[in-house]
C-alpha cells in the first residue's frame, strides 16, 4: 500500500530524495528517488494498493 | 610499522557507505531524548543508597571510585547497569560491573556497591554474577572482584541464598575459571561473612585491604546459634550480652587470614595500594599484543557515529540501509561480504575492528522483490529470515569457526517466515541448525539487538541463549524484545472468540478492550528499559557506544584466545572470493 507521496509532478529532487513511502506487512519503505532530476508524472496516491513492479512515479 | 598477512584479502575490502544524505532532526531528538533518560536511570541508580561522602568520611571508597582508580582512564564500559529482575528497592542487585582495562589488558570487573548494604546479596545479584563469569570464561579475560560483601540480606535469604543458578553457583564458577585456566583475583575490604567469605576464598589470588575480614560465619550467628523456636525477654536480655562481648572480636581478620593461615597472599594499608596490587597482578598474567592477530592497522570508521541518529529509524516499523550502519561502526568503512546477493535478508560477511577480524552478520532492512524463490509471485521483507539466509548464517558460522574468527550480530528481525511453503522450505529445521551451528562453533560472540529480536530469530541470530558462546548481549533505546508482536499476540488470543461473540451478535467492545491491554502490556514489557531490567540485554548502549562496546569485545576475544587460525590457512576470505568470481557480475562487484 501506498502509505504518502511526497513530491508532486514538477517538483525537483535529487538522487536519494524520498518520493514516496509504501507500506507491507507492519513495515514502511521509503522510495527514493535514483536521479538527480524532475517529477514527471505522478501515477498513485496515499492509501492505494499496488503490485510489485508497478510503476509509481516517473521522474526523468 | 608491521607488515600483516594476505593484503589482497584483508585489505582490499569493498568500501561500504555514503556521506549522510541529509540529517534527520526528528529522529535525532526521539533517539537521544530516550538515550538520556536511560543515562539518568542509570546515573539514579548508581547514586541510590549511603552518599559516597558518608563514606569516604568512613575512610572507604565507593565501588564507582574503586573502578575508576583500577581501570585504565576511559576504558570502562558498565554492563547490568540496570539490571533489577527482583525489583529491588535499590534499583539494582548490590554490584557494579563491567569490561574495563588494567595496565592494557581486558578484565571483566564486579564491584561490591557499598553505598547499598554494606554490599550484601541481594536478590538478582547470583544472576548477575554468573554472567560475569561468563562474559570471562568466553573470552577468557580474568574476573576481578573488589569485594566489599556483609553476606547474605537475611529477610530475603530465600531468593538469594539456595538454588541450582543461586547464592552458591558464582563459587562453583570460580572453580570452573580457575580449571579453565581463566584467573581470578579477588581484594577485599570490610566485613565479609559467610557469602562474603566463599566470595572471597573461591578466587585464585586474595589480597586485603588491612581492615578487611572474611569468615564462614559472622559476629551476627557465632554467639547466636541456639534456637528455641522463638524469642522471648529472657532471651533477648542473653543475645544482647552474648553481642556485647563478640563485637569485640570479628572472625577472619587479616591477623588470622593474612598472619596464620596466609589465605591473603597480600594486605594493603590503603585502598589506593590494594588496587594497585590489583594492577600488579594483572601485569602477571599472559595476554597477546594485539598485533599478533592484526590483519591491518586499526582504522576508525570513513564516516562519523553521529550518522547513526539520521541513518537508524526510532520508528522500528521504518526500513533502513544497514550497510549505512555498518560503515559506521568497522574499520575503515570496509566489509568483505560472504555470498553477496544470495540469501539478501541478511548480510554475512568479515570485517575489522581495531585491525582484527571479525565475523559479522546482520538482518537487511526493506522490501525484498522476487523473494523468497519457495514462493511464488510474492516479496520478501527484510528483519525475516528465509531458506537462503538461514543456510548462509549456519555456513557462515561453520567458516568463522573453522577460521577461529570471533562473531558480531546486529540483530532486527520480526520473525522466521511462517505457513505451509515455510514448512516444507525447511525453515524450522534450519534455525535449529543454526542453533546448532553456533553451539558447535565455540566462538566467542556478541550479540547486539538494534531493534526488533522476535520470536525464534531472536535465539538463532546470536541470542543470548546461547550460553556457551555469547558473551554477552547488547540493545538500544529502540530495542524492543518479545515472542511476538503485541498485536500479533492479541490476535492469535483473541481471533477466535471475537469470530464467535461476532456471530452470537454478542458485544465485542470488552475483548477489544482486553487486546488493548495486552497489547499495551507487551508494549511494557519488552521496551529497552523493561529489557535492561529483565537482563533480556546486558546494557542499553548509546549509538555513539556501539563502536566502544565492539572494540572491546573483539580486542579481549583475541586476547589470550585458545585456539588460533593461521591467517594463511584461512577458508573464509577464500571461499568469498571463488563465490564472487563465479556468481558476481561486474555491476555488483
Amino acid at each position: 500500500m501506498v502509505m504518502e507521496v511526497k513530491v508532486k509532478e514538477g517538483d525537483t529532487v535529487k538522487t536519494k530524495t524520498v518520493l514516496a513511502v509504501m507500506e507491507a506487512m507492519k513495515m514502511e519503505q521509503p522510495i527514493a528517488s535514483p536521479l538527480d532530476g524532475t517529477v514527471k508524472e505522478v501515477k498513485v496516491a496515499a492509501n492505494d494498493k499496488v503490485k510489485a513492479g508497478q510503476v509509481l512515479l516517473i521522474v526523468e | 610499522m608491521n607488515e600483516y598477512s594476505m593484503p589482497r584479502y584483508f585489505q582490499q575490502m569493498e568500501k561500504l557507505g555514503e556521506t549522510l544524505f541529509e540529517r534527520d532532526a526528528e529522529n535525532e531528538q526521539s533517539l537521544k531524548e530516550a538515550e538520556s533518560a536511560i543515562a539518568d536511570q542509570i546515573q539514579t541508580v548508581l547514586e541510590n543508597g549511603k552518599p559516597t561522602t558518608d563514606l569516604n568520611a568512613s575512610g572507604q571508597l565507593s565501588a564507582m571510585q574503586r573502578i575508576e582508580r583500577l581501570v585504565d582512564e576511559g576504558s570502562w564500559l558498565p554492563l547490568n547497569s540496570l539490571y533489577n529482575p527482583q525489583e529491588n528497592a535499590s534499583g539494582s542487585t548490590g554490584i557494579v560491573k563491567g569490561l574495563g582495562k588494567i595496565g592494557g589488558k581486558w578484565a571483566v570487573i564486579v564491584a561490591s556497591d557499598n553505598k547499598k548494604l554494606a554490599g550484601a546479596w541481594v536478590p538478582g545479584q547470583a544472576d548477575n554474577l554468573l554472567r560475569a563469569s561468563d562474559t570471562a570464561k568466553r573470552l577468557r579475560i580474568p574476573l576481578i572482584y573488589l569485594l566489599n560483601c556483609s553476606g547474605v540480606k537475611f529477610d530475603e535469604q530465600e531468593k538469594v541464598y539456595p538454588n541450582r543458578r543461586g547464592g552458591g553457583t558464582p563459587f562453583y564458577r570460580n572453580a570452573e575459571l580457575n580449571q579453565l585456566g581463566i584467573p581470578v583475583i579477588v581484594g577485599i575490604y570490610g566485613t565479609n561473612p559467610a557469602g562474603g567469605g566463599y566470595h572471597s576464598i573461591s578466587p585464585t589470588i586474595i589480597l586485603a585491604h588491612k581492615d578487611a575480614n572474611m569468615a564462614v560465619g559472622g559476629t551476627g550467628i557465632v554467639g547466636g546459634m541456639t534456637p528455641n523456636g522463638c524469642l522471648d525477654l529472657e532471651s533477648a536480655k542473653e543475645l544482647i550480652e552474648a553481642q556485647k562481648n563478640i563485637q569485640k572480636s570479628v572472625p577472619g581478620t587479616v591477623q588470622i587470614h593474612h598472619d596464620v593461615t596466609g589465605f591473603m597472599r597480600e594486605v594493603y594499608d590503603t585502598e589506593d595500594a590494594l588496587l594497585d596490587a590489583i594492577r600488579k597482578y594483572v601485569g602477571y598474567l599472559p595476554s597477546y599484543n594485539p598485533e599478533f592477530f592484526r590483519v591491518d592497522t586499526p582504522k576508525e570508521p570513513a564516516y562519523p557515529l553521529e550518522d547513526l541518529y539520521s541513518l537508524f529509524p526510532a520508528n522500528a516499523r521504518r526500513a533502513y540501509e544497514v550497510r549505512e550502519l555498518i560503515a559506521r561502526l568497522v574499520d575503515d568503512s570496509v566489509f568483505m561480504e560472504y555470498k553477496s546477493g544470495y540469501g539478501p535478508e541478511v548480510m554475512t560477511g568479515l570485517a575489522k575492528v581495531d585491525g582484527l577480524l571479525v565475523g559479522l552478520v546482520t538482518n537487511v532492512q526493506g522490501f525484498l522483490l522476487d523473494y523468497p524463490e519457495y514462493r511464488k509471485e510474492s516479496f520478501g521483507v527484510g528483519g525475516k529470515l528465509y531458506r537462503q539466509g538461514l543456510i548462509k548464517m549456519n555456513e557462515f558460522v561453520a567458516l568463522c569457526a573453522r577460521d577461529h574468527i570471533p562473531m558480531l550480530w546486529l540483530q532486527d528481525t520480526s520473525g522466521i517466515d511462517v505457513g505451509n511453503e515455510a514448512e516444507k522450505a525447511e525453515l524450522l529445521g534450519l534455525g535449529q541448525s543454526l542453533i546448532y551451528s553456533i553451539q558447535n562453533s565455540g566462538l566467542p560472540m556478541l550479540e547486539i539487538t538494534l531493534r526488533k529480536g522476535s520470536a525464534a530469530a531472536h535465539y538463532v541470530l546470536g541470542g543470548p541463549q546461547g550460553n556457551d558462546t555469547n558473551a554477552f548481549s547488547l540493545g538500544t533505546v529502540a530495542t524492543e524484545i518479545y515472542v511476538m508482536h503485541g498485536e500479533t499476540a492479541a490476535s492469535a488470543m483473541y481471533g477466535r472468540r471475537l469470530v464467535r461473540d461476532d456471530a452470537a451478535g454478542a458485544d465485542l467492545e470488552p475483548t477489544i478492550e482486553k487486546m488493548n491491554r495486552m497489547i499495551a502490556d507487551y508494549a511494557a514489557k519488552s521496551s529497552a528499559a523493561y529489557c535492561a531490567k529483565a537482563g533480556l540485554v546486558d546494557e542499553v548502549v548509546p549509538l555513539t557506544n556501539l563502536r566502544k562496546y565492539m572494540q572491546a569485545f573483539v580486542t579481549a576475544a583475541y586476547q589470550n584466545p585458545s585456539a588460533i587460525c593461521p591467517h594463511h590457512q584461512m577458508l573464509l576470505p577464500r571461499t568469498i572470493l571463488e563465490f564472487d568470481r563465479l556468481f558476481r557480475t561486474e555491476d555488483e562487484a
